[in-house]
C-alpha cells in the first residue's frame, strides 16, 4: 500500500520532470531565433540582440542553459515578456483565473450534461429519443470547439441578441448581485462552446458503460430482489458505471485548455489562451513557453486529482494496481 | 451490432473516398484557380457564377473549398502516418522492452497528453515565420502518436501473452522478426482504430490552426482558412462558415463513424479469441 503510493508520487514527479524537459526541449529544437531581426522594431539593433542574447544566457551551452531553464522554472521565474512588458509569471497569473472560471464551468456543463444523458441513455437502450440523441451527440463531438463558438456567435449572439458577443462582464456595468448575473450572461456561450463536445464524449463514454453494467450480474440481482428501476439505476448501475468516466476526467482538462484557446480569442476572453495566441502575434517567446508550461503543470494537477477522486470513490481500485 | 453498423461505416467509407476524389481531381473540377482574384467588390453571396460565393479578396470559394480538400486532406493523412509509425515504434518498444523503458515511455505519453495539443503547436510555430504543408504534416503527425502508442503498447501486451507468441520467444525467435511476422499483422485492426482516432482528431486541430492564420501561408487554401476569411463577419459573411463546417464535420463524423465499427469489430475478435 504504502509502497505504491510512493510509486505513484515518483510517477507524478518524473512525469512533471519530464514536462519541464519536453517544453525546454521544444523551444530549442524549434526552428528560429527568438532574438532575429524584428521589422516592426525600430529599436532591434544586432548589438542589443548579442546583449539580449547574453542577458538570456542563449551564448552558454545547452547543458548549462538546461540547468537555468530548470531552477528558474522551479523559482517561478518565466523571464520577461517583451510585448506586455512585464514578468512572464505576472502575465499569466493575471489571466489564470478568466482560463480557470472558462474551463471549470465548461466542464462542470460536460460532466452534469454527459453523465446525465450518457446514463439514461445507456439505461434505455433502444428508444427512438435515443438514437436520436446518439445522433445529436455524434455531430457534437465531431464539430470542432471554435466552430460551435463561431455558430453561438452567429445566432445568439448577434443574430437574436440574447448574449454579449465579448469580454467577461459589460465596462461599467452593475455591481453586486446584478453584477454576478451580467458575468453569468458572458459566461454562458463560451462555456457552452468549450463544455458540449467534450459533454458528447462523456455523455458517449456512460452510455457504453451504462450498457455493460445494466446486464451484470449485480444489476440484475437488485432487480431481482424487486428493488425500483430507479433505485437499481442510482444506487447500483451508476454507481459502477461512473468509474471510466471519472477516469478519463483528467485528460478532459488537457482537451478543454486546447479548446480554450480558440474559444478566448473568439469571445475576447481574457483568459491564458488569449494572451498566448496573441504572444504567438507579437513573437514573444518567453511568454508563449511560460504559458505552455503553466497549461500543462495545470493538467498534470488535475490528473491527480482525478486520480485520487477515482480511488476514493473506488476502494476496489486502491487495493489492485 | 456489427451488422447493424456495417452500412453505415460502408456510408463512411463511401463519403471519405468521395471528397479523395474531389482532392485528386480539383484541377478538373474547379471552374477557378484557387488564387485567382477575380473583379468585381469584395465577398458576394453564393449565386450562379459562384456556387458557394466568394471570399474578401474575391476568389470563388467553391474552387478553394476542392484545392482546400486536397491540402486538408493530404495533411491530414500524412500526419497520421507519421502519428501511426511514431506510436506503433514507441509503444511496441515499450511492450517488448518492459521495466524502467515501459514506465519511461508511458510517462513521455503522458507529458505529452499533458500539454494541450495546440498549445505543443504553437509553441513550435512560433518561432518561424510560416509553415509548408509537410512541415506542418509532420508537427501534427508528431504530436499526436500518444494514442496510438497506448492502444498498440496494451495490445502488444495482450498479444505477448498469447500461447503462439510465447511459444515464439521461447523457441529464440529474434525481437525483429517477432515484430514483423507476429506482432505486426496482429496490430493492423488496433492500427486502424488507431488512425481512424487520429485523423478524427487532426482535421479539426489543422482547422483550428489555419483559423488562426497559423497554418499553411496565404494564398493556399484549407478549410479552416477559408472561415477565418470571413475576419469576424460571422453573419454578413455566412457562406465562409457555413461550407467550411459542413466539410469539416461531415468529415470527422464518418471518421468517427469507422472508427467505432474498428472499435466493435477490434472487441469482438478479442471476445472471440477470449473464448476459445
Amino acid at each position: 500500500m504504502r509502497g505504491n503510493q510512493l510509486r505513484r508520487i515518483g510517477d507524478a514527479a518524473l512525469l512533471v520532470a519530464l514536462v519541464v524537459a519536453t517544453c525546454f526541449i521544444l523551444i530549442r529544437l524549434a526552428p528560429g531565433d527568438p532574438f532575429y531581426p524584428r521589422l516592426d522594431d525600430p529599436a532591434w539593433t544586432p548589438e542589443r540582440a548579442a546583449t539580449q542574447r547574453v542577458a538570456f544566457g542563449y551564448d552558454k551551452p545547452i547543458r548549462i542553459q538546461f540547468v537555468y531553464y530548470v531552477s528558474r522554472t522551479f523559482r517561478g521565474d518565466l523571464g520577461w515578456s517583451h510585448s506586455r512588458n512585464q514578468p512572464v509569471a505576472e502575465a499569466l497569473a493575471s489571466a489564470l483565473p478568466a482560463t480557470g472560471l472558462l474551463v471549470v464551468t465548461a466542464l462542470g456543463i460536460a460532466f452534469a450534461v454527459g453523465i446525465l444523458v450518457g446514463a439514461w441513455q445507456g439505461w434505455r437502450r433502444d428508444s427512438p429519443l435515443v438514437r436520436a440523441s446518439d445522433r445529436v451527440s455524434l455531430v457534437l463531438l465531431s464539430v470542432p470547439e471554435f466552430l460551435i463558438a463561431v455558430f453561438a456567435l452567429m445566432g445568439p449572439a448577434l443574430a437574436w441578441r440574447w448574449f454579449p458577443t465579448a469580454g467577461m462582464r459589460t465596462p461599467y456595468g452593475p455591481e453586486g448581485v446584478l453584477g454576478l448575473l451580467d458575468r453569468l450572461h458572458h459566461l454562458a456561450l463560451p462555456a457552452l462552446a468549450l463544455g458540449l463536445p467534450i459533454a458528447a464524449v462523456v455523455a458517449r463514454l456512460q452510455a457504453s458503460a451504462m450498457r455493460e453494467v445494466r446486464d451484470a450480474e449485480f444489476v440484475r440481482a437488485a432487480r431481482s430482489r424487486g428493488l425500483l428501476d430507479g433505485l437499481v439505476l442510482r444506487r447500483h448501475a451508476l454507481r459502477n458505471a461512473l468509474i471510466p468516466v471519472l477516469t478519463y476526467a483528467g485528460l478532459q482538462l488537457s482537451t478543454a485548455l486546447s479548446g480554450a484557446v480558440i474559444v478566448e480569442r473568439l469571445f475576447s476572453w481574457p483568459g491564458m489562451g488569449r494572451l498566448i495566441v496573441d504572444a504567438v502575434g507579437a513573437r514573444d517567446y518567453p511568454l508563449v513557453a511560460g504559458g505552455v508550461l503553466v497549461a500543462a503543470l495545470c493538467t498534470v494537477v488535475g490528473t491527480m486529482l482525478a486520480d485520487l477522486a477515482l480511488r476514493w470513490a473506488t476502494p476496489r481500485l486502491r487495493a489492485r494496481a | 451490432m456489427t451488422d447493424a453498423r456495417r452500412p453505415k461505416a460502408r456510408l463512411a467509407l463511401a463519403y471519405l473516398a468521395l471528397l479523395t476524389l474531389a482532392a485528386l481531381g480539383a484541377d478538373w473540377i474547379a471552374p477557378y484557380d484557387f488564387r485567382e482574384q477575380l473583379t468585381g467588390m469584395g465577398a458576394q453571396a453564393p449565386s450562379a457564377a459562384h456556387w458557394l460565393g466568394t471570399d474578401a479578396s474575391m476568389r470563388d470559394v467553391w474552387s478553394r473549398m476542392l484545392y482546400g480538400t486536397r491540402n486538408t486532406l493530404g495533411i491530414a493523412l500524412l500526419a497520421v502516418a507519421v502519428a501511426l509509425t511514431l506510436g506503433t515504434a514507441i509503444g511496441a518498444t515499450a511492450a517488448l522492452l518492459g521495466g524502467i523503458v515501459d514506465r519511461l515511455l508511458s510517462r513521455l505519453a503522458d507529458a505529452f497528453l499533458a500539454i494541450p495539443r495546440i498549445l505543443l503547436l504553437l509553441l513550435v510555430v512560433a518561432s518561424v515565420e510560416s509553415v509548408g504543408t509537410y512541415a506542418l504534416a509532420l508537427l501534427l503527425g508528431s504530436t499526436g502518436w500518444m494514442g496510438t502508442s497506448r492502444l498498440v503498447r496494451s495490445e502488444t501486451l495482450a498479444l505477448l501473452a498469447t500461447d503462439h507468441l510465447r511459444s515464439a520467444r521461447a523457441l529464440g525467435v529474434p525481437a525483429s522478426r517477432l515484430l514483423r511476422r507476429h506482432l505486426l499483422p496482429a496490430l493492423v485492426p488496433t492500427l486502424a482504430t488507431a488512425g481512424t482516432i487520429a485523423f478524427a482528431s487532426v482535421i479539426p486541430l489543422e482547422a483550428g490552426l489555419a483559423f488562426l492564420g497559423i497554418g499553411l501561408p496565404i494564398p493556399e487554401p484549407s478549410w479552416g482558412n477559408i472561415i477565418g476569411e470571413a475576419g469576424g463577419l460571422w453573419l454578413t459573411r455566412w457562406w465562409l462558415v457555413l461550407f467550411p463546417t459542413l466539410a469539416i464535420t461531415t468529415t470527422v463524423i464518418a471518421a468517427n463513424t469507422l472508427r467505432e465499427s474498428f472499435q466493435t469489430r477490434l472487441q469482438h475478435g478479442i471476445h472471440a479469441e477470449g473464448e476459445r
